[in-house]
């Protein structure tokens, strides 16, 4: 162990240059949220803020309700979502994972085939806005991301692991469908749930198309599209503003240090959740690689 | 082994049903789209039936409608909703109607209008233009209404108002579909000069007005850039080819960036490649030599992909060119910049199609309320006092009238201020503010009169066949501009630049592009 070989070193080296690929930026973004605007502009990015001001957090926060308000969506969606999602996807799985269970491939073919072709983005808002009613309520941005197929598929391999003389036996002691499914598997399941639960997550928190496409209130507004909103005009204003229509008021761009003050906010409450799934994730992550 | 085959049986049962399913779906789908147009029609038919008794129409008159209006700008706005139900107050007094305002941010508008323009959705108005939300297209596509009964009957002042030369720009095969927001129409960039450097050097802009193009640029600008050069050699000089492109001597057909344009003074309308003609090279050459003279500044600012918008902020600038020229600039400017400059148009204005279409509302054709969303936006083009406030926001609150009549910032300005006068209605109409002359309007008014008529007005060009092609030249302008426009790039590289183009197509969109407009020659 202690032998440090040259490939040893090499193999270090590769993985302190990724490390440091993937911390430089976060580090420049905090510093960047915390160095002073006109600083940035006359002397460029540094990874360390020569001028400190907390200006842009200020401005940011200046108007908290409606970050507050994106904040309380983002968390609401996000919480319900993997509560409501986990449950929908583990009964799936576990249906799928059943060797007795009659309609077995079908089902799974069907739950597979949603993974290769889809309804398209008009039709998909047609059946949301108009016939499902979703539009700006707080469940469009919920319910199109309850059953993701890759989801399923990783939890019913995992599920599939779990011997079914467990089950077996279960059935022996007289034990119901359903409390074998919610007292024996869900507690085995607990590392490939907690995976799935850190990626759906994730995924809500992150998400901004469901709110780009069907949320035009105000007051649902979750934080990432509240994100994406800015930096698209921004990108919009800076790289069309030779064909705009004369007039249009620049002085709107938030500052550089404003958006990524913005952004280490949208970002932080994700890394606060990250360490708490961190003990099931490697195990996790293996499941899907070596099928029992 | 038969377990398997089972299975597989029932795979093929079950894709077998879904592609049943799929075209049932899509055997509704598009029944359902005759069904649509079939509404549209009796909504059109019974519109005219209703149209004598609209002439002497007061609200009590008119059933209550509600309108839908999807619109673009820096929006949301903290207090639009307040606003947006003052707006509605007046509205529904006037023509008995609610308005739902849909107001999008810029960078949602486009994707958000293709799925809600695909899915069929009754909405009412639209902001439309050849930059968002891409008015050709979607009148291809058939998504609007054409408007010209429509424009008689509920909207004749609006109508009367605007230039037919206008009207006639926005017809697509003889129908107007969109209606025109009036605004300075009529384009050449603007060149501006901080004012304390131009007090500084003694130096009048207004000696360039109306002179500069790609040939004169060097002679003319050289003197007071080397002089201020001299003294802060850190400032940045705002001239691009982008910036200065509307003051060449011909049209760009789809845009600067797109090779393609028609000389103006050309009766042929031949399209040409821009960066073939001797007015660009010559411009190209300007600025390669003024690099090698050290005026650029090329070594800090080559690092980063544009100019950071808050340099001028900074006090960075020193002589710019850009946007369009129009009275009224400067106090833009200072709203922007945050310091006065001194403008003058760079060259004769010339009205072109992109400059009308530029600001459009159009109607949905799956509008179940055509007269009436027409009859919102001759309301709105006509009460000075509706459109101020929807465009500015309550007054004495968002904004205030001076003692001399001119606009001033309110208390609660930030509150609602998306300062987009273009997007609701005609521009003439808003209030002037304080810095601008008096007579704004008037003066946009005349310049609009003055400016040349492109010979390619009413032109527009379909960019769908050469799609691929316009993005893979957007690329190729994208990779080089920059060095180009420092005038880092040698000529060599500036000749790679040109024969890369050609091999992204550029010889094709041209080509396509003479035969749209032989084709529309020939209808005019």
């Amino acid at each position: 162990m202690s032998k440090k070989t040259l490939p040893q070193m090499i193999i270090h080296f590769v993985f302190i240059l990724f490390s440091l690929a993937c911390i430089i930026p976060l580090v420049s973004i905090i510093s960047i949220s915390l160095s002073n605007e006109t600083d940035i502009i006359k002397n460029g990015y540094s990874l360390f803020p020569r001028v400190f001001d907390i200006n842009a957090y200020a401005y940011v926060l200046y108007e908290p309700i409606q970050i507050i308000n994106a904040f309380k969506v983002s968390i609401i969606v996000s919480i319900l979502g993997t509560f409501i999602s986990l449950i929908v996807m583990a009964c799936i799985a576990y249906t799928l994972s059943r060797h007795d269970y009659r309609f077995k491939n079908p089902l799974s073919f069907y739950v597979f085939f949603t993974m290769m072709f889809n309804g398209g983005l008009v039709p998909t808002y047609i059946l949301l806005s108009n016939y499902l009613h979703l539009k700006n309520t707080i469940w469009v941005l919920i319910l199109p991301y309850v059953a993701v197929p890759w989801f399923i598929l990783l939890l019913r391999t995992f599920m599939q692991k779990i011997p079914y003389d467990i089950i077996e036996s279960c059935m022996m002691d007289g034990a119901s469908e359903f409390r074998i499914f919610f007292q024996i598997i869900l507690p085995l399941a607990k590392p490939g749930l907690a995976t799935v639960a850190l990626f759906t997550i994730l995924q809500y928190w992150n998400d901004w198309f469901l709110s780009l496409l069907y949320i035009e209130k105000e007051s649902l507004v979750p934080l990432q599209y509240m994100l994406y909103r800015m930096m698209s005009n921004i990108a919009f204003l800076t790289s069309s503003s030779n064909q705009l229509p004369p007039g249009l008021n620049n002085a709107v761009i938030p500052s550089e240090s404003a958006r990524m003050a913005m952004a280490i906010l949208a970002a932080g409450p994700m890394l606060a959740v990250f360490p708490f799934f961190q003990q099931y994730f490697v195990r996790g992550l293996t499941v899907g690689a070596v099928k029992g | 082994m038969t377990k398997g085959f089972k299975a597989s049986k029932a795979g093929i049962v079950l894709t077998i049903m879904i592609f049943l399913f799929t075209m049932l779906l899509s055997a509704c789908g598009s029944s359902s789209k005759p069904n649509a147009a079939a509404t549209g029609t009796p909504a059109a038919t019974a519109t005219e039936t209703a149209a004598p008794s609209a002439a002497a129409n007061t609200p009590a008159s008119l059933p209550e409608v509600k309108l839908t209006w999807y619109f673009v700008g820096p929006w949301p706005q903290p207090e639009q909703d307040q606003v947006f139900a003052e707006v509605n107050k007046v509205i529904k007094a006037k023509i008995n109607a609610t308005v739902d305002f849909k107001p999008l941010a810029w960078g949602d508008y486009d994707q958000k209008m293709k799925v809600v323009i695909a899915s069929g959705e009754p909405y009412d108005i639209a902001f439309t233009a050849n930059w968002i939300n891409n008015y050709s297209q979607n009148v291809g596509k058939g998504a609007f209404l054409p408007l010209d009964d429509l424009l008689a009957k509920y909207a004749p002042q609006s109508f009367a108002n605007v230039p037919k030369s206008f009207w006639d720009a926005t017809k697509v095969k003889g129908k107007i579909y969109g209606f025109v927001n009036q605004q300075i129409s009529a384009r050449t960039p603007s060149i501006g000069i901080p004012k304390d450097l131009a007090d500084q050097y003694n130096f009048d802009i207004n000696t360039l007005a109306g002179k500069i193009n790609g040939f004169t640029f060097g002679n003319l600008v050289e003197p007071i850039v080397k002089k201020v050069i001299k003294d802060y050699p850190q400032k940045y000089i705002g001239m691009s080819m982008d910036q200065i492109a509307d003051a060449f001597n011909f049209e760009p057909i789809v845009g600067f960036h797109t090779p393609g344009v028609v000389a103006y003074s050309d009766d042929s309308l031949k399209v040409v490649n821009q960066f073939e003609t001797d007015e660009v090279k010559a411009f190209v050459a300007t600025l390669r030599d003024w690099n090698a003279k050290g005026y650029m500044n090329s070594k800090e600012r080559i690092s980063s992909k544009t100019d950071d918008p808050g340099a001028c902020k900074a006090g960075k600038c020193m002589i710019g060119m850009g946007g369009t020229y129009k009275p009224g600039n400067e106090q833009i400017g200072l709203a922007q910049n945050g310091y006065l400059s001194v403008d003058a148009p760079a060259n004769i204005a010339h009205l072109t199609t992109s400059g009308i279409t530029a600001t459009m509302m159009a109607i949905n054709r799956n509008s179940k309320n055509p007269e009436r969303a027409m009859m919102l936006l001759e309301l709105m083009n006509t009460d000075k006092d509706l459109y101020n406030l929807l465009n500015f926001g309550i007054k004495d609150k968002h904004y205030k009238i001076d003692a001399d009549g001119f606009m001033v910032p309110g208390d609660d300005q930030k509150e609602y201020n998306p300062y987009v006068p273009w997007m609701f209605a005609s521009n003439y109409l808003a209030n002037v503010e304080k810095g601008m002359p008096k007579t704004i309007w008037e003066d946009t008014k005349k310049i609009n009169e003055s400016a040349i008529p492109s010979k390619l007005l009413g032109f527009t060009f379909d960019a769908e066949p050469v799609k691929a092609e316009i993005g893979k030249t957007n690329a190729v302008y994208d990779e080089y501009h920059r060095a180009i426009d420092l005038g880092v790039a040698s000529e060599a590289k500036y000749n790679e630049f040109v024969a890369k183009l050609k091999a992204a197509g550029s010889d094709k969109i041209i080509a396509e592009m003479q035969k749209q407009i032989d084709a529309w020659k020939i209808t005019k």
